[in-house]
Protein backbone atom coordinates (compact mmCIF):
# COMPACT_ATOMS: atom_id res chain seq x y z
CA UNK A 1 0.00 0.00 0.00
CA UNK A 2 2.62 2.55 1.06
CA UNK A 3 4.83 1.25 -1.96
CA UNK A 4 2.12 2.09 -4.52
CA UNK A 5 1.28 5.52 -2.75
CA UNK A 6 5.19 5.96 -3.28
CA UNK A 7 4.86 5.32 -6.61
CA UNK A 8 1.87 7.49 -7.18
CA UNK A 9 3.99 10.76 -5.46
CA UNK A 10 7.08 10.21 -7.91
CA UNK A 11 4.70 10.32 -10.84
CA UNK A 12 2.65 13.30 -9.60
CA UNK A 13 6.08 15.25 -9.31
CA UNK A 14 6.96 17.74 -11.93
CA UNK A 15 9.81 17.56 -14.00
CA UNK A 16 10.91 20.87 -15.12
CA UNK A 17 13.37 21.14 -18.25
CA UNK A 18 15.42 24.54 -18.65
CA UNK A 19 17.48 25.51 -21.57
CA UNK A 20 19.93 28.78 -20.74
CA UNK A 21 21.17 30.32 -24.06
CA UNK A 22 21.97 34.19 -25.32
CA UNK A 23 23.56 35.16 -28.44
CA UNK A 24 26.51 36.32 -26.98
CA UNK A 25 29.55 34.52 -25.81
CA UNK A 26 31.25 35.07 -22.49
CA UNK A 27 27.73 36.35 -20.89
CA UNK A 28 27.54 33.86 -18.16
CA UNK A 29 25.67 31.08 -19.44
CA UNK A 30 27.37 28.23 -17.60
CA UNK A 31 28.14 30.49 -14.67
CA UNK A 32 24.24 30.85 -14.86
CA UNK A 33 23.38 26.97 -15.16
CA UNK A 34 25.61 26.01 -12.42
CA UNK A 35 24.68 28.31 -9.67
CA UNK A 36 21.24 28.47 -10.57
CA UNK A 37 21.27 24.77 -10.16
CA UNK A 38 22.73 24.83 -6.35
CA UNK A 39 20.55 27.28 -5.60
CA UNK A 40 17.61 24.99 -6.68
CA UNK A 41 19.34 21.65 -4.55
CA UNK A 42 19.05 24.44 -1.78
CA UNK A 43 15.52 24.65 -2.05
CA UNK A 44 15.68 21.15 -1.53
CA UNK A 45 14.83 20.31 -5.53
CA UNK A 46 16.97 17.39 -7.11
CA UNK A 47 18.84 19.14 -10.02
CA UNK A 48 20.69 17.71 -12.99
CA UNK A 49 22.71 20.30 -15.23
CA UNK A 50 23.59 19.49 -18.24
CA UNK A 51 26.50 20.93 -20.86
CA UNK A 52 25.57 20.87 -24.27
CA UNK A 53 27.39 23.30 -25.28
CA UNK A 54 28.77 21.38 -27.98
CA UNK A 55 31.67 24.06 -28.81
CA UNK A 56 32.98 24.60 -25.72
CA UNK A 57 32.09 22.53 -22.84
CA UNK A 58 32.96 23.73 -19.45
CA UNK A 59 30.15 23.75 -16.94
CA UNK A 60 32.59 21.01 -14.63
CA UNK A 61 35.09 24.22 -14.16
CA UNK A 62 32.16 26.12 -12.85
CA UNK A 63 31.21 23.56 -10.28
CA UNK A 64 34.51 23.21 -9.33
CA UNK A 65 34.41 19.33 -10.02
CA UNK A 66 37.84 18.07 -12.22
CA UNK A 67 36.90 16.87 -16.36
CA UNK A 68 34.51 13.79 -15.54
CA UNK A 69 35.81 10.56 -17.52
CA UNK A 70 32.27 10.24 -18.85
CA UNK A 71 30.54 12.75 -20.97
CA UNK A 72 27.65 14.00 -23.29
CA UNK A 73 30.73 12.89 -25.93
CA UNK A 74 30.22 9.15 -24.99
CA UNK A 75 26.91 9.46 -25.81
CA UNK A 76 27.13 10.83 -29.12
CA UNK A 77 29.83 9.27 -30.33
CA UNK A 78 30.80 5.90 -28.41
CA UNK A 79 27.74 4.01 -28.19
CA UNK A 80 26.99 5.01 -25.01
CA UNK A 81 23.53 3.37 -24.32
CA UNK A 82 21.69 5.51 -21.96
CA UNK A 83 22.73 8.93 -21.16
CA UNK A 84 22.08 7.91 -17.64
CA UNK A 85 25.75 6.56 -17.01
CA UNK A 86 27.37 10.14 -17.97
CA UNK A 87 25.87 11.38 -14.98
CA UNK A 88 28.23 12.54 -12.50
CA UNK A 89 28.36 13.42 -8.84
CA UNK A 90 29.29 17.02 -8.23
CA UNK A 91 29.76 16.84 -3.99
CA UNK A 92 27.00 18.99 -3.88
CA UNK A 93 24.24 17.23 -2.29
CA UNK A 94 21.38 16.37 -4.67
CA UNK A 95 23.28 18.24 -8.14
CA UNK A 96 24.20 15.78 -10.84
CA UNK A 97 26.61 17.18 -14.14
CA UNK A 98 26.51 15.46 -17.51
CA UNK A 99 29.61 16.89 -19.05
CA UNK A 100 30.07 18.20 -22.16
CA UNK A 101 31.82 17.92 -25.25
CA UNK A 102 35.02 19.30 -26.32
CA UNK A 103 36.88 20.55 -29.23
CA UNK A 104 34.57 19.11 -31.44
CA UNK A 105 33.68 21.32 -34.12
CA UNK A 106 32.47 18.75 -36.65
CA UNK A 107 29.56 18.50 -33.92
CA UNK A 108 28.30 21.86 -33.03
CA UNK A 109 25.56 20.96 -35.88
CA UNK A 110 24.02 17.49 -34.96
CA UNK A 111 21.59 16.42 -37.12
CA UNK A 112 17.84 16.79 -36.20
CA UNK A 113 17.59 13.05 -35.41
CA UNK A 114 20.35 13.35 -33.18
CA UNK A 115 19.37 16.42 -31.25
CA UNK A 116 16.44 14.55 -30.62
CA UNK A 117 17.63 11.46 -29.45
CA UNK A 118 19.93 13.53 -26.90
CA UNK A 119 16.55 15.53 -25.83
CA UNK A 120 14.81 12.49 -25.37
CA UNK A 121 16.85 11.01 -23.13
CA UNK A 122 18.32 14.18 -21.21
CA UNK A 123 13.94 14.60 -20.60
CA UNK A 124 14.23 10.42 -19.06
CA UNK A 125 16.50 12.10 -16.67
CA UNK A 126 15.09 11.73 -12.88
CA UNK A 127 15.33 14.77 -11.27
CA UNK A 128 13.16 17.58 -10.07
CA UNK A 129 14.78 20.45 -12.76
CA UNK A 130 17.36 19.66 -15.74
CA UNK A 131 19.23 22.68 -16.47
CA UNK A 132 21.08 22.78 -20.04
CA UNK A 133 23.80 24.62 -20.63
CA UNK A 134 23.23 25.69 -24.66
CA UNK A 135 26.01 26.68 -26.51
CA UNK A 136 26.75 30.04 -27.63
CA UNK A 137 25.92 31.65 -31.35
CA UNK A 138 22.79 31.83 -33.48
CA UNK A 139 22.86 28.14 -34.90
CA UNK A 140 19.71 26.21 -35.70
CA UNK A 141 20.79 23.32 -33.39
CA UNK A 142 20.92 26.29 -30.50
CA UNK A 143 17.23 26.82 -31.68
CA UNK A 144 16.15 23.63 -31.47
CA UNK A 145 17.26 22.64 -28.23
CA UNK A 146 15.78 26.16 -27.10
CA UNK A 147 12.84 24.95 -28.36
CA UNK A 148 12.64 21.20 -27.77
CA UNK A 149 13.15 21.86 -24.48
CA UNK A 150 10.11 24.25 -23.94
CA UNK A 151 11.26 26.40 -21.10
CA UNK A 152 13.94 28.09 -22.80
CA UNK A 153 15.88 31.05 -21.10
CA UNK A 154 17.71 33.69 -22.19
CA UNK A 155 20.47 35.63 -20.70
CA UNK A 156 21.34 39.12 -21.65
CA UNK A 157 23.88 41.64 -19.90
CA UNK A 158 23.42 45.47 -20.50
CA UNK A 159 25.71 46.16 -23.43
CA UNK A 160 24.25 47.40 -26.86
CA UNK A 161 25.59 44.12 -28.13
CA UNK A 162 24.23 41.74 -26.17
CA UNK A 163 20.89 43.13 -26.45
CA UNK A 164 21.18 43.59 -30.03
CA UNK A 165 22.11 39.58 -29.92
CA UNK A 166 18.94 39.11 -27.94
CA UNK A 167 16.79 40.34 -30.10
CA UNK A 168 17.86 38.70 -33.10
CA UNK A 169 17.88 35.52 -31.02
CA UNK A 170 14.31 35.55 -30.17
CA UNK A 171 13.44 36.23 -33.39
CA UNK A 172 15.76 33.52 -34.48
CA UNK A 173 14.37 30.71 -32.54
CA UNK A 174 10.72 32.05 -33.17
CA UNK A 175 11.04 31.83 -36.71
CA UNK A 176 12.74 28.40 -36.31
CA UNK A 177 9.59 27.26 -34.03
CA UNK A 178 7.77 27.92 -37.14
CA UNK A 179 10.00 25.73 -39.54
CA UNK A 180 9.93 23.48 -37.44
CA UNK A 181 5.83 23.26 -37.51
CA UNK A 182 5.68 22.89 -41.02
CA UNK A 183 5.96 20.67 -43.61
CA UNK A 184 4.67 23.42 -46.73
CA UNK A 185 7.23 23.67 -48.63
CA UNK A 186 6.40 27.04 -50.01
CA UNK A 187 5.91 27.97 -46.52
CA UNK A 188 9.37 27.11 -45.36
CA UNK A 189 10.99 29.17 -48.17
CA UNK A 190 9.29 32.07 -46.60
CA UNK A 191 10.28 31.97 -43.34
CA UNK A 192 13.64 31.42 -44.75
CA UNK A 193 13.53 34.29 -46.58
CA UNK A 194 12.66 36.06 -43.16
CA UNK A 195 15.24 34.37 -41.26
CA UNK A 196 17.95 36.78 -43.19
CA UNK A 197 17.10 40.50 -40.69
CA UNK A 198 17.36 42.39 -43.97
CA UNK A 199 15.29 40.03 -46.75
CA UNK A 200 13.82 42.18 -49.63
CA UNK A 201 10.36 41.30 -48.64
CA UNK A 202 10.71 43.61 -45.59
CA UNK A 203 9.12 40.49 -43.30
CA UNK A 204 10.37 41.78 -39.66
CA UNK A 205 8.30 40.12 -36.74
CA UNK A 206 6.14 37.08 -36.47
CA UNK A 207 4.03 38.96 -37.57
CA UNK A 208 4.64 40.46 -40.82
CA UNK A 209 5.58 36.86 -41.21
CA UNK A 210 2.62 35.31 -40.35
CA UNK A 211 0.70 37.76 -43.01
CA UNK A 212 2.61 36.29 -45.75
CA UNK A 213 2.38 33.06 -44.61
CA UNK A 214 -1.41 33.31 -44.47
CA UNK A 215 -1.40 34.56 -48.30
CA UNK A 216 0.09 30.96 -48.85
CA UNK A 217 -1.24 28.74 -46.91
CA UNK A 218 -4.10 29.60 -44.46
CA UNK A 219 -4.16 26.62 -42.42
CA UNK A 220 -0.65 26.57 -41.39
CA UNK A 221 -1.37 30.54 -40.86
CA UNK A 222 -3.98 29.71 -38.12
CA UNK A 223 -1.79 27.02 -36.43
CA UNK A 224 1.09 28.95 -36.15
CA UNK A 225 -1.15 31.66 -34.19
CA UNK A 226 -2.67 28.76 -32.18
CA UNK A 227 0.45 27.92 -30.80
CA UNK A 228 1.03 30.95 -29.43
CA UNK A 229 0.29 30.49 -25.90
CA UNK A 230 2.79 27.94 -25.24
CA UNK A 231 5.91 29.80 -26.18
CA UNK A 232 7.06 31.75 -23.08
CA UNK A 233 10.56 32.50 -23.60
CA UNK A 234 12.30 34.07 -20.12
CA UNK A 235 14.98 36.43 -19.53
CA UNK A 236 17.02 37.20 -16.92
CA UNK A 237 20.01 40.48 -16.68
CA UNK A 238 23.30 39.08 -15.63
CA UNK A 239 26.35 41.47 -14.88
CA UNK A 240 23.92 44.22 -14.08
CA UNK A 241 25.98 47.01 -12.44
CA UNK A 242 23.34 49.10 -10.33
CA UNK A 243 19.46 48.79 -10.34
CA UNK A 244 18.65 51.15 -13.34
CA UNK A 245 20.73 48.05 -15.77
CA UNK A 246 18.89 45.76 -13.52
CA UNK A 247 15.65 47.23 -15.01
CA UNK A 248 16.50 46.66 -18.86
CA UNK A 249 14.74 43.24 -18.31
CA UNK A 250 11.56 45.34 -18.29
CA UNK A 251 12.69 47.29 -21.32
CA UNK A 252 13.27 44.32 -23.18
CA UNK A 253 10.03 42.57 -22.17
CA UNK A 254 8.33 45.70 -23.15
CA UNK A 255 10.02 45.44 -26.73
CA UNK A 256 9.20 41.61 -27.37
CA UNK A 257 5.76 42.24 -26.60
CA UNK A 258 5.09 45.62 -28.69
CA UNK A 259 7.49 45.12 -31.57
CA UNK A 260 7.56 41.36 -32.17
CA UNK A 261 4.01 40.50 -30.01
CA UNK A 262 5.79 38.19 -28.01
CA UNK A 263 5.31 36.81 -24.56
CA UNK A 264 8.24 37.16 -22.10
CA UNK A 265 8.77 36.11 -18.46
CA UNK A 266 11.53 38.43 -16.40
CA UNK A 267 12.85 36.44 -14.16
CA UNK A 268 15.09 38.83 -12.73
CA UNK A 269 18.72 39.97 -12.34
CA UNK A 270 22.04 39.42 -11.08
CA UNK A 271 24.48 41.65 -10.19
CA UNK A 272 27.78 42.13 -11.20
CA UNK A 273 30.62 40.97 -8.89
CA UNK A 274 34.12 41.11 -9.84
CA UNK A 275 34.24 37.96 -6.90
CA UNK A 276 32.37 35.93 -9.85
CA UNK A 277 35.47 36.27 -12.13
CA UNK A 278 37.88 35.11 -8.97
CA UNK A 279 36.16 32.14 -8.42
CA UNK A 280 35.98 31.13 -11.99
CA UNK A 281 39.81 31.36 -12.27
CA UNK A 282 40.22 29.42 -9.19
CA UNK A 283 37.77 26.98 -10.54
CA UNK A 284 35.75 26.48 -7.28
CA UNK A 285 32.01 26.98 -7.69
CA UNK A 286 30.87 30.39 -6.80
CA UNK A 287 28.25 29.38 -4.52
CA UNK A 288 30.49 27.38 -2.37
CA UNK A 289 32.55 30.62 -2.03
CA UNK A 290 30.37 33.21 -1.80
CA UNK A 291 26.97 31.98 -0.59
CA UNK A 292 25.85 34.98 1.58
CA UNK A 293 26.91 36.94 -1.18
CA UNK A 294 24.32 39.96 -3.23
CA UNK A 295 24.96 37.81 -6.52
CA UNK A 296 23.94 34.81 -4.83
CA UNK A 297 20.88 36.39 -3.35
CA UNK A 298 20.26 37.50 -7.11
CA UNK A 299 20.08 33.71 -8.44
CA UNK A 300 18.12 32.45 -5.10
CA UNK A 301 15.27 34.93 -5.91
CA UNK A 302 15.77 33.62 -9.86
CA UNK A 303 14.90 30.10 -8.56
CA UNK A 304 12.38 30.82 -6.63
CA UNK A 305 10.61 32.18 -9.61
CA UNK A 306 11.46 29.06 -11.71
CA UNK A 307 9.72 26.94 -9.34
CA UNK A 308 6.30 28.96 -8.81
CA UNK A 309 6.32 29.61 -12.54
CA UNK A 310 6.00 33.25 -12.47
CA UNK A 311 7.98 36.51 -13.66
CA UNK A 312 8.26 39.65 -12.26
CA UNK A 313 5.49 42.26 -12.83
CA UNK A 314 6.51 45.72 -12.69
CA UNK A 315 9.12 45.61 -9.52
CA UNK A 316 12.70 44.30 -9.26
CA UNK A 317 11.27 42.41 -6.14
CA UNK B 1 -1.14 39.10 -20.16
CA UNK B 2 -1.04 37.17 -23.59
CA UNK B 3 0.26 39.70 -26.35
CA UNK B 4 -0.67 37.41 -29.76
CA UNK B 5 1.54 38.18 -31.84
CA UNK B 6 -0.03 41.82 -32.25
CA UNK B 7 2.34 44.87 -32.74
CA UNK B 8 2.04 47.63 -30.69
CA UNK B 9 -0.20 49.23 -33.25
CA UNK B 10 -3.02 46.90 -33.17
CA UNK B 11 -2.85 46.76 -29.39
CA UNK B 12 -5.69 48.02 -27.02
CA UNK B 13 -4.70 50.15 -24.12
CA UNK B 14 -4.33 47.18 -21.60
CA UNK B 15 -2.10 45.78 -24.02
CA UNK B 16 -0.38 49.05 -24.62
CA UNK B 17 -0.05 49.54 -20.85
CA UNK B 18 0.97 45.60 -20.66
CA UNK B 19 -1.41 45.11 -17.50
CA UNK B 20 -4.18 43.14 -16.96
CA UNK B 21 -8.02 43.39 -16.95
CA UNK B 22 -7.80 43.48 -13.23
CA UNK B 23 -5.15 45.67 -12.75
CA UNK B 24 -5.66 48.09 -9.66
CA UNK B 25 -5.34 51.57 -9.89
CA UNK B 26 -1.43 51.44 -8.45
CA UNK B 27 -0.54 48.90 -10.57
CA UNK B 28 -2.11 51.21 -13.78
CA UNK B 29 0.27 53.96 -12.39
CA UNK B 30 3.58 51.89 -11.82
CA UNK B 31 3.12 50.62 -15.11
CA UNK B 32 2.76 53.59 -16.70
CA UNK B 33 5.69 55.29 -15.35
CA UNK B 34 7.73 52.31 -16.06
CA UNK B 35 6.91 52.30 -19.58
CA UNK B 36 7.21 56.41 -20.01
CA UNK B 37 10.56 56.21 -18.34
CA UNK B 38 11.76 53.27 -21.08
CA UNK B 39 10.18 55.15 -24.10
CA UNK B 40 11.56 58.44 -23.26
CA UNK B 41 15.17 57.27 -22.65
CA UNK B 42 16.33 56.76 -26.17
CA UNK B 43 18.75 54.02 -25.30
CA UNK B 44 19.28 51.17 -27.75
CA UNK B 45 17.05 48.43 -25.72
CA UNK B 46 14.60 50.67 -27.65
CA UNK B 47 16.41 52.16 -30.52
CA UNK B 48 17.60 48.75 -31.74
CA UNK B 49 14.22 47.82 -33.06
CA UNK B 50 12.02 50.93 -33.03
CA UNK B 51 13.10 54.20 -34.97
CA UNK B 52 12.80 57.56 -32.68
CA UNK B 53 9.32 58.69 -34.43
CA UNK B 54 8.00 54.71 -33.58
CA UNK B 55 9.49 55.34 -29.84
CA UNK B 56 7.82 58.89 -29.87
CA UNK B 57 4.30 57.58 -31.34
CA UNK B 58 4.53 54.07 -28.36
CA UNK B 59 5.51 56.82 -25.53
CA UNK B 60 2.27 59.30 -27.01
CA UNK B 61 -0.15 56.28 -27.11
CA UNK B 62 1.22 55.41 -23.35
CA UNK B 63 -0.42 58.37 -22.72
CA UNK B 64 -3.22 58.03 -24.36
CA UNK B 65 -4.20 54.63 -22.70
CA UNK B 66 -2.83 55.36 -19.19
CA UNK B 67 -5.38 58.68 -19.73
CA UNK B 68 -8.60 56.42 -20.58
CA UNK B 69 -8.00 53.87 -17.90
CA UNK B 70 -6.67 55.76 -14.48
CA UNK B 71 -10.26 57.22 -14.60
CA UNK B 72 -12.75 54.37 -14.13
CA UNK B 73 -15.80 55.86 -15.66
CA UNK B 74 -13.48 55.96 -19.20
CA UNK B 75 -12.53 52.72 -18.37
CA UNK B 76 -15.80 51.38 -18.00
CA UNK B 77 -16.56 52.73 -21.05
CA UNK B 78 -13.57 51.56 -22.49
CA UNK B 79 -14.08 47.81 -21.55
CA UNK B 80 -17.81 48.11 -22.86
CA UNK B 81 -16.34 49.20 -26.12
CA UNK B 82 -14.00 46.49 -26.13
CA UNK B 83 -16.56 43.90 -25.22
CA UNK B 84 -18.34 45.61 -28.40
CA UNK B 85 -21.40 46.91 -26.11
CA UNK B 86 -20.29 50.03 -25.97
CA UNK B 87 -22.43 52.88 -28.00
CA UNK B 88 -19.21 54.55 -29.10
CA UNK B 89 -17.23 53.23 -31.43
CA UNK B 90 -14.31 54.97 -30.10
CA UNK B 91 -14.01 56.70 -26.62
CA UNK B 92 -12.27 59.97 -26.91
CA UNK B 93 -9.51 60.08 -24.46
CA UNK B 94 -10.68 62.89 -21.74
CA UNK B 95 -7.72 65.64 -21.40
CA UNK B 96 -4.70 64.84 -19.90
CA UNK B 97 -4.05 66.00 -16.06
CA UNK B 98 -1.40 66.40 -13.89
CA UNK B 99 1.49 64.49 -14.16
CA UNK B 100 2.17 61.31 -11.93
CA UNK B 101 5.55 60.97 -12.66
CA UNK B 102 8.67 62.14 -12.52
CA UNK B 103 10.44 63.47 -15.61
CA UNK B 104 13.12 62.96 -17.01
CA UNK B 105 16.46 65.06 -17.78
CA UNK B 106 15.79 64.49 -21.66
CA UNK B 107 12.00 65.42 -21.38
CA UNK B 108 12.54 68.70 -19.57
CA UNK B 109 15.31 69.28 -21.78
CA UNK B 110 12.87 68.88 -24.96
CA UNK B 111 10.54 71.19 -23.47
CA UNK B 112 12.49 73.55 -22.22
CA UNK B 113 15.91 73.53 -24.53
CA UNK B 114 19.02 74.94 -23.02
CA UNK B 115 16.92 76.68 -20.54
CA UNK B 116 16.60 74.14 -18.33
CA UNK B 117 17.96 74.73 -15.11
CA UNK B 118 16.60 78.33 -14.78
CA UNK B 119 12.84 77.91 -13.28
CA UNK B 120 10.80 80.42 -13.42
CA UNK B 121 7.44 81.60 -13.63
CA UNK B 122 8.16 81.10 -17.70
CA UNK B 123 9.50 77.73 -17.88
CA UNK B 124 7.32 76.67 -15.05
CA UNK B 125 4.41 77.89 -17.75
CA UNK B 126 6.73 76.08 -20.82
CA UNK B 127 6.65 72.98 -18.82
CA UNK B 128 3.01 73.19 -18.40
CA UNK B 129 2.06 73.16 -22.12
CA UNK B 130 4.49 70.69 -22.68
CA UNK B 131 3.06 68.54 -20.54
CA UNK B 132 -0.85 69.71 -22.16
CA UNK B 133 -1.94 70.91 -19.40
CA UNK B 134 -4.38 73.80 -18.43
CA UNK B 135 -4.57 76.03 -15.04
CA UNK B 136 -7.78 74.92 -13.95
CA UNK B 137 -6.88 71.66 -14.45
CA UNK B 138 -3.77 71.71 -12.39
CA UNK B 139 -5.65 73.90 -9.85
CA UNK B 140 -7.77 71.06 -9.39
CA UNK B 141 -5.34 68.29 -8.88
CA UNK B 142 -2.97 70.62 -6.62
CA UNK B 143 -6.12 72.71 -4.84
CA UNK B 144 -4.02 75.79 -5.31
CA UNK B 145 -6.46 78.36 -6.50
CA UNK B 146 -5.96 79.15 -10.20
CA UNK B 147 -5.14 83.25 -9.63
CA UNK B 148 -2.14 82.15 -7.40
CA UNK B 149 -0.90 79.52 -10.31
CA UNK B 150 -1.19 82.21 -12.34
CA UNK B 151 0.46 84.90 -10.55
CA UNK B 152 3.74 82.15 -9.78
CA UNK B 153 3.40 81.76 -13.74
CA UNK B 154 3.61 85.67 -14.33
CA UNK B 155 5.95 85.99 -11.68
CA UNK B 156 3.62 88.56 -9.98
CA UNK B 157 4.59 87.56 -6.57
CA UNK B 158 3.22 90.50 -4.17
CA UNK B 159 -0.35 88.69 -4.12
CA UNK B 160 1.13 86.34 -2.06
CA UNK B 161 0.70 87.27 1.65
CA UNK B 162 4.56 85.34 2.76
CA UNK B 163 7.49 84.23 1.08
CA UNK B 164 6.28 80.67 2.75
CA UNK B 165 3.36 80.55 0.92
CA UNK B 166 4.80 81.18 -2.24
CA UNK B 167 7.59 78.53 -1.69
CA UNK B 168 4.51 76.07 -0.62
CA UNK B 169 2.85 76.56 -3.68
CA UNK B 170 6.01 76.24 -5.51
CA UNK B 171 6.94 73.13 -4.33
CA UNK B 172 3.20 71.58 -5.00
CA UNK B 173 3.33 73.03 -8.41
CA UNK B 174 6.55 71.57 -9.55
CA UNK B 175 5.82 68.27 -8.11
CA UNK B 176 1.85 68.44 -9.84
CA UNK B 177 4.67 68.91 -13.27
CA UNK B 178 6.62 66.03 -12.09
CA UNK B 179 9.50 67.88 -11.54
CA UNK B 180 12.01 67.97 -8.43
CA UNK B 181 10.18 70.74 -6.43
CA UNK B 182 13.14 71.58 -3.66
CA UNK B 183 15.04 72.41 -7.20
CA UNK B 184 12.58 74.40 -8.68
CA UNK B 185 11.14 76.24 -5.57
CA UNK B 186 15.18 77.46 -4.39
CA UNK B 187 15.79 78.20 -8.13
CA UNK B 188 12.47 80.04 -8.50
CA UNK B 189 12.84 82.24 -4.95
CA UNK B 190 16.85 82.55 -5.95
CA UNK B 191 15.75 83.89 -8.98
CA UNK B 192 13.36 86.35 -7.95
CA UNK B 193 15.09 87.81 -5.26
CA UNK B 194 17.90 88.39 -7.42
CA UNK B 195 16.02 90.00 -9.49
CA UNK B 196 14.32 92.90 -6.20
CA UNK B 197 11.86 90.65 -5.20
CA UNK B 198 12.16 91.52 -0.64
CA UNK B 199 12.13 88.33 1.33
CA UNK B 200 10.88 90.08 4.38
Amino acid sequence: MDKEKDKKGKQKREKHIWAIAGGKGGIGKSFVTANLGIALCERGKRVIVVDADLGAANLHTLLGVPQPPLSLDDFIRRGMRNIKAALTETGIPNLQLIAGVHDILTLSNPKQGLKQKIMRHISSLDADHIIVDLGTGMSPHVFDFFLISENGIFLVTPEPTSLENAYRFIRGVFFRRWMNMTTNNNVKKIIETAMDGNNPEGIKTPSDLLAQVGKVDKETATIFKKGMSTFRPRLIINQARNRKEAELGFAVRSVCRKYFGIELSFLGHILYDHNVYLSVQRGRAFFSDYPSSDVAECIRDIAVRLSDGKGLEWSLS
Amino acid sequence: MVTQLKSWREQDYYEILEISHKATEEEIRVAYDKLKTIYSSGSSETTILFTSEEVKEISDKVDEAYRVLRDPRSQREYDLMLRGEGDKPVIPPPSPTVTHRILTPQEIKEALGDDETHWSGETLCAMRKYLSLELDEVAVETKIAKKNLKAIEEEDIKIFPAPVYLKGFLRTYAKALGLDPQEVAEKYIARITWKGYQKD
